[in-house]
């Protein structure tokens, strides 16, 4: 099949780029991946993804991912750049999004901290300003003033008025690396926000607009009390995310298997792990409106669990405090 | 014309294409905000600026860090959200000095070359 052709192709790529790009710090990394990956999302969606010759156009075009890794290095500060995946960090990583007041400052640092040998230089570190209730505008200027900048995604809030920030992450007083991407979420009137799944009849995961790229399929999120409303798009490389809005209305104890974990997404396996149990850094964010406190264990990270046939991830999470529902989760694997 | 080009001239293009393509990307987001596809595309399509698309994007990342462009995320209606690119005020500020600088350039460099041209 063509499809499976190209779905190869693309990952193929993915990976050569995301290994290229080991000697750059996680943050900087990620980012290239994920801008990449969109890029090839994007040109798939258009009339050159439908066969095999126009991905391998789209690929030709974007040139060798060595290129672009040596592009990337070339304009990192020497200090700055440290190699990664070398097995030290097996951490399990847990940000909570929250409005003003509760900070993860602690583990955000360890977690940046993490991913470096114990020769390299200390990041500058700056401390995550408050943004919450400022307008957009406000918001990304008081951040490039702090050295930060921002993605905005826009979501319809009833709570807050249009054109105003509702949540940042990380959240305030949060330490991070100079130049690091904050995550704002600007309240929109319901109507500007443009459903992306569609109006087909047939189950989300059909529809081609929704579809996961290949290599990361994840078709929700399952809490054992929690209900999935859908599901959402992913990335990969040896780093995948994956977004869900989730309807998590009680505190507890749940048990995230995170996934089904395509066959063909090779698992991040630090060599200081043991074969057979891939444990990885792998952080979780919820994205909430209260100042629920959240926890996940073991905090050295998940395993794989087979359910169905189909690879999960499983951790277990905590949540306390809940006050108003949890309505989006975002997870992260990181080699 | 005879296609050679010597080597030192080979050389300063690439390092004056170079110098030059960040500012083409500030360019490109004058007038509209512009997502990765759409604006790596547009370069590349001007001829001879961008050879590998993907490069552009290391690019991006500078400008950001150096507070010239920042992104948000816009709803598509075909496909998955847009990470879209945008000028900062400073952006805009440093593509209109550089404006002011490269017409200047590129005119004195125009005449002089003329003028050999000619003789």
């Amino acid at each position: 099949m063509t499809v499976t052709k190209t779905d190869e192709l693309v990952e193929d790529y993915l990976h050569r780029l995301a290994t290229a790009l080991r000697p750059l710090p996680l943050s900087r990394r990620d980012q290239l991946v994920s801008e990449i990956t969109e890029h090839i999302d994007q040109g798939r969606a258009g009339a050159q993804g439908q066969s095999e010759a126009g991905v391998r156009e789209l690929l030709d075009r974007l040139g060798e991912p060595e290129d672009i890794a040596a592009a990337a290095l070339s304009d990192e500060p020497k200090s700055r750049t440290r190699r990664l995946g070398g097995g030290l960090l097996i951490a399990m990583l847990v940000v909570v999004v929250l409005v003003a007041g509760f900070t993860t400052a602690g583990l955000f640092g360890a977690f940046r901290s993490g991913g470096g040998s114990s020769h390299d230089k200390i990041d500058s570190l700056v401390t995550v300003p408050n943004v919450v209730g400022m307008s957009t505008a406000q918001a990304t200027t008081e951040l490039q003033q702090n050295g930060l900048t921002s993605q905005v995604v826009f979501r319809p809030i009833n709570t807050v008025p249009p054109g105003k920030i509702f949540s940042q992450s990380p959240p305030v007083g949060s330490k991070v690396e100079l130049g690091s991407e904050l995550r704002l979420t600007e309240s929109v009137r319901p109507s500007t926000v443009t459903p992306s799944s569609g109006s087909q009849s047939s189950p989300v995961t059909s529809n081609p607009a929704t579809k996961p790229p290949p290599g990361w399929a994840a078709e929700g999120l399952r809490l054992t009390r929690a209900e999935i409303a859908a599901h959402v798009k992913s990335s990969d490389g040896d780093f995948a995310y994956q977004s869900i809005p989730v309807n998590l209305t009680h505190d507890g104890t749940y048990t995230l298997d995170y996934g089904p974990i395509d066959n063909h997404f090779v698992l991040p396996a630090p060599h200081s792990t043991p074969p057979g149990k891939p444990v990885t850094a792998f952080s979780i964010a919820f994205d909430f409106p209260s100042d629920a406190s959240f926890h996940a264990t073991p905090d050295g990270g998940g395993s794989t669990v087979t359910l169905n046939g189909r690879r999960y991830y499983q951790t277990q999470i905590s949540v306390s405090n809940v006050t108003a529902p949890y309505d989006d989760f975002t997870g992260w694997i990181y080699s | 014309m005879c296609g050679m080009v010597p080597a030192g001239a080979e050389k300063l293009m690439t390092q004056m294409r170079r110098g030059a393509i960040e500012y083409c990307v500030l360019a490109l987001l004058r007038d509209q905000d512009r997502y990765g596809f759409e604006l790596t595309r547009a370069l590349s399509d001007a001829d001879g600026l961008v050879t590998s698309e993907g490069t552009v994007y290391p690019l991006l990342n500078r400008l950001r860090r150096d507070g010239l462009v920042d992104t948000f995320w816009q709803e598509s209606t075909q496909g998955p959200p847009r990470r879209y690119y945008r000028l900062t005020r400073s952006g805009r500020l440093a593509l209109e000095a550089f404006r002011e600088q490269w017409v200047v350039f590129r005119d004195s460099v125009d005449k002089l070359i003329d003028v050999g041209g000619l003789l």
